[in-house]
């Protein structure tokens, strides 16, 4: 009797991780705005009624994908903030971004025009990255290695560097995503601008 | 939000280590910084100018921008949606 009830609640789980793939695949391809819950059923050969469960709305589909690469930045942010390594921190950003490029891109092409939740989502995410970027270049700051800077303007230079670059992708690079193409550019281009001669040297 | 990771309750932080938890434990709907030292929920305005100073002061957000993101970050939670 309990091993029907874990099969049933693995099934529920597969059920789930699936609907997010073919979402995340669907938004990529078509737009966020463009994709109901419907076409995910469709792409899943499921019900709708067997979405419906899962995710009653469009805003919950959408949600659930932020939530899935929020939950594989934190994974890789918690392993790397031992040595608190800054380039390492701009590496891991950079590169579970990639992996969820192609909705990243919808995703802050469209971002004015998602429900708020989903806005506040999103700035909830960067507000985690921006303290992690500035929890490990802060002591940077105060030895001399890194310019002072305040944490908003410290961040909002680098997701600047990301987001333009993610926007404008098929103009900025021949192959994509752009974020794994001109990743090690882009990082050492950022570490240049915020680095002092002091830190140059090191 | 999702069924395997803990969310908290209140202002949706993923908590991963028990740390995360208010007390300490894993089991506890919420988190460690929307609660009290003996584990109550904090009111809910307390909250929401935590969430609020965290948006400003993370990404240079104003203050009535701010404040707007974190009424719609709070308003779904289970622990607000009934009152709000
Ligand atoms: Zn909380």
């Amino acid at each position: 009797m309990k091993k029907v009830a874990i099969t049933r609640q693995e099934q529920k789980e597969l059920t789930r991780s699936g609907l997010i793939q073919t979402a995340t695949r669907l938004f990529a391809k078509n737009g966020i705005a463009n994709t109901a819950t419907a076409d995910v059923a469709k792409a899943q050969k499921v019900s709708h009624g067997t979405v419906f469960v899962h995710f009653p709305t469009r805003e919950d589909l959408i949600l659930a994908v932020i939530d899935e690469f929020a939950t594989k930045l934190s994974q890789e942010f918690g392993n790397c903030m031992q040595q608190s390594d800054l380039r390492k921190l701009l590496v891991f950003h950079l590169e579970v971004l990639a992996e969820y490029e192609d909705f990243y891109h919808r995703l802050i092409s469209e971002l004015a025009h998602l429900p708020p939740k989903v806005q506040s989502m999103v700035f909830m995410l960067n507000a985690a990255i921006s303290w992690k970027l500035y929890e490990s270049a802060k002591p940077l700051m105060e030895s001399g290695h890194l310019k002072k800077m305040s944490q908003p303007f410290l961040f909002n230079t680098w997701i600047a560097l990301v987001q333009y670059h993610v926007m404008n992708r098929e103009l900025l690079s021949d192959k994509l995503p752009i974020l794994k193409e001109k990743k090690n550019e882009m990082i050492d281009h950022f570490i240049n601008l915020i680095q002092t001669q002091k830190g140059e040297r090191k | 939000m999702s069924a395997k990771c803990k969310s908290c309750g209140s202002c949706g932080m993923p908590m991963e280590k028990v740390e995360d938890f208010a007390l300490g434990d894993s089991n506890h709907q919420y988190c460690q910084y929307c609660t009290d030292k003996k584990g109550k929920l904090l009111p809910y305005d307390k909250i929401l100018a935590m969430n609020a100073k965290y948006y400003m002061e993370s990404q240079g957000i104003t203050a009535d921008a701010a404040n707007k993101l974190a009424v719609n970050l709070l308003k779904t939670q289970p622990a607000w949606k009934e009152i709000l």
